[in-house]
């Protein structure tokens, strides 16, 4: 597990600072009686230059609530309520043109398996020069010259000949690394990297990481990290969100998160990284449960039937997402909100 | 890609042996003496016992086999009594009508197949989408003859746009607009199953990595709809359609037989159904010599095909 130090202090964004904003955002599949709400009035946001953590297990909406964002929900999905605000302007009531223009050049994604991600049947370099050259108007020596100097930046030796080569020529890595370059290719505002390095090497990931922060500084991104690993959160994000159950459970600057996480969902997360920090295998699943089957919603709290802390209330009553301690600064979705004055002691037990 | 060609090109012996002792073969269990099999039962006792001697059918099977093929290595295929030529001759005159007519119903059922599956699949759902599921149905489940009968009676001697039947060379005197006018029924007669498959199949084969992740990629970077169905959908599609379309091609070349019967087109199709009804075997057994290694061919090429569309394929 990475868990490398943060190289510079978290700054607290405000509001009117946002590059991009998520505001109480909800996303269902299917209709009336069928309907599952996958994505319940979620708010994120993310200023310039800025990095946050999405944090959850799988199924919790991570990937559901940034397809909304950027207008690519699959056949069947919606948004439900809810706004999504790039520098100000809402995203939702684009129509499909407007919303063409500001992928890719606005908000752009990194998807997780950048075999599949990438096009089998063209080369490198024609998919990545392809929206320059039809929608950006450049020319076919310029757009060239533009993806050669982008995969230099993203650290691919050879580029030039690297152009020809089609996805499955190259190594995971250097994949991974070509779908950063086209990511960053329109020099979005805003970029979503969803589990970027989930399907690599414990080494390349921690390489793939280091490569997507250093971009974001360099370029003066928003970075948008998705994972449902608190580990490598740690050294790249300046803010974490907490998903569970497709709902924020709990906001904070990292550290703050790390030394005195709120919620029990993101503690029994925290104690999962402890209890990992040295092995391979990641992929288990150490919390006792399973997270609710959207098409099944739990009343009440969703974490109630996993939590060591559950009261009645909890069964009986959705916690609202609220901070009465800390001025608004770490907002917390619970009932009990257990840890309250236990900072102290969970700084020096809970995460190094 | 060389390599991959010449691997497949050493595939295809094997088959084309197996045709061949299966021709051979056709005229041995034939009940009857062999020569009055190949010679019709009209033939002299003096040209049977020719035909004994030249085809060695007095010597053991094996020997009869090896000669048959030294016979087909120098182009000679016996001789077609209903048409008082030699076998070869009757095929080859006819080969080029054929494919004259399977070439242009392939075209023809390729282009406005994969074309009409695309526009379909643009707007899945949508009103064209399910008319086009509705003509699919219609084409998919008539019969080709009766097709080609209902356009006899309606452009042909109703609307008397059309020619009915025969055909025209465009050396001929009235050029190349006749040539068209006698193809145009006979081909789409031919194509209209093909194209009905290929339109379906191009639809869900595209539907089917419209959902991809790299399709998100391409929508994620601002592409629009229309280069995602044509420059990343159709691509990936391709190996599936063009998989179809070789199906349909061996499938177009036994329809030709039924669709030249029904225009009086004078191709393969034509000669075989006449050498059926009167017996011809050695017509039959050429004829089905080169349907079959036409088919073969075709095969080859459209798994050329496949490997050029779809590059994982090329380093197996
Ligand atoms: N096309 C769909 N139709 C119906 N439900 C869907 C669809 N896609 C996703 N969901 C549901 O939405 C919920 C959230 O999915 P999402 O992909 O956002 O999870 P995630 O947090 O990204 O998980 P992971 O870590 O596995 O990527 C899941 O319960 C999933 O079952
Ligand atoms: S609201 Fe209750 S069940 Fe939910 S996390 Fe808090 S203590 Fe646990
Ligand atoms: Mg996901």
């Amino acid at each position: 597990m990475m868990m490398f130090t943060k190289p510079h202090p978290a700054q607290t964004i405000r509001s009117s600072d946002a590059v991009f904003e998520v505001k109480d955002l909800g996303v269902a599949y299917g209709r009336d009686a069928a309907s599952v709400q996958v994505v319940n009035d979620v708010s994120l946001s993310v200023g310039r230059g800025e990095a946050l953590g999405v944090v959850g297990e799988s199924g919790c909406g991570k990937s559901q609530t940034m397809l909304a964002a950027l207008g690519l929900l699959p056949r069947g999905g919606r948004i439900t309520s809810g706004q999504v605000l790039l520098e100000g302007r809402n995203l939702v009531d684009l129509s499909p043109r407007e919303m063409r223009a500001v992928r890719g050049s606005g908000i752009a994604l990194i998807s997780q398996d950048a075999l599949t991600s990438l096009n089998p049947a063209m080369t490198i370099g024609t998919q990545m020069a392809e929206p320059m050259i039809h929608y950006g108007g450049m020319s076919r020596s310029a757009a060239r010259t533009r993806c050669i100097e982008l995969l230099d930046l993203v650290g691919i030796p050879g580029a030039a000949t690297r152009l020809a080569s089609y996805p499955h020529e190259l190594s995971g890595g250097m994949r991974q690394r070509a779908l950063i370059a086209m990511a960053i290719s329109a020099n979005p505002k805003v970029l979503i990297a969803d589990e970027p390095t989930t399907a690599l090497d414990v080494t390349t990931q921690s390489q793939i990481l280091r490569l997507i922060d250093s971009l974001r500084k360099e370029l003066g991104m928003a970075l948008i990290l998705i994972t449902h690993d608190l580990g490598v959160v740690a050294g790249v994000a300046d803010r974490v969100a907490v998903l569970y159950a497709g709902r924020v459970v709990e906001t904070a600057e990292t550290e703050t998160l790390f030394a005195s996480p709120r919620h029990p969902y993101t503690k029994a997360l925290l104690d999962t990284i402890s209890q990992l920090e040295d092995e391979v295998s990641e992929r288990l699943n150490p919390i006792p449960g399973l997270p609710p089957d959207p098409r099944n919603p739990v009343q009440g709290c969703p974490f109630n039937p996993r939590c060591d802390y559950v009261r009645d209330v909890c069964r009986a009553e959705l916690p609202a997402l609220a901070d009465s301690v800390e001025g608004g600064r770490h907002p917390v979705r619970c009932h009990v909100d257990p840890f309250v004055g236990l900072s102290l002691t969970m700084a020096s037990g809970g995460a190094r | 890609m060389i390599s991959f060609i010449l691997n497949r090109a050493l595939q295809i012996i094997p088959v084309i042996i197996g045709v061949t002792l299966a021709t051979f073969l056709l005229a041995q269990i034939i009940p009857g003496d062999p020569a009055d099999v190949l010679l019709g039962s009209m033939a002299s006792e003096e040209a049977r016992q020719q035909l004994r001697l030249s085809l060695g059918l007095n010597e053991p099977i094996y020997v009869q086999y090896a000669i048959y093929l030294k016979n087909l290595l120098h182009g000679d295929l016996g001789q077609s009594f209903t048409f008082a030529q030699p076998v070869t001759q009757v095929i080859v005159e006819r080969l080029f009508n054929t494919s004259l007519l399977a070439i242009a119903a392939i075209i023809l059922a390729s282009v406005a197949g994969v074309a009409a599956g695309t526009w379909a699949a643009l707007k899945p759902g949508s009103l064209r989408d399910q008319g086009l599921s509705v003509v699919v149905l219609f084409f998919n489940s008539m019969p080709s003859f009766w097709l080609g009968l209902v356009l006899i009676l309606t452009f042909g001697l109703h609307l008397r746009l059309l020619p009915v039947g025969g055909m025209q060379g465009a050396t001929g005197s009235s050029g190349i607009g006749s040539m068209v006018a006698h193809m145009v029924l006979p081909t789409i007669t031919l194509a209209a199953w093909s194209l009905a498959v290929i339109a379906r199949m191009t639809r869900s084969a595209i539907l089917d990595v419209i959902n991809s992740d790299y399709i998100r990629t391409a929508r994620s970077r601002g592409v629009g709809e229309a280069r995602i169905v044509l420059r990343h959908a159709l691509p990936n599609a391709m190996p599936s359609v063009i998989t179809v379309i070789g199906m349909q091609m061996g499938f177009l070349l036994s329809g030709a037989v039924l669709t030249e019967t029904v225009f009086s087109w004078p191709g393969i199709g034509l000669a075989m159904f006449q050498a059926i009804s009167t017996r011809d075997i050695p017509l039959i057994q050429g004829g089905i010599l080169v349907l079959a290694v036409a088919f073969v061919l075709i095969n080859f090429a459209v798994d050329i095909l496949y490997a050029y569309f779809n590059p994982k394929v090329k380093l197996a």
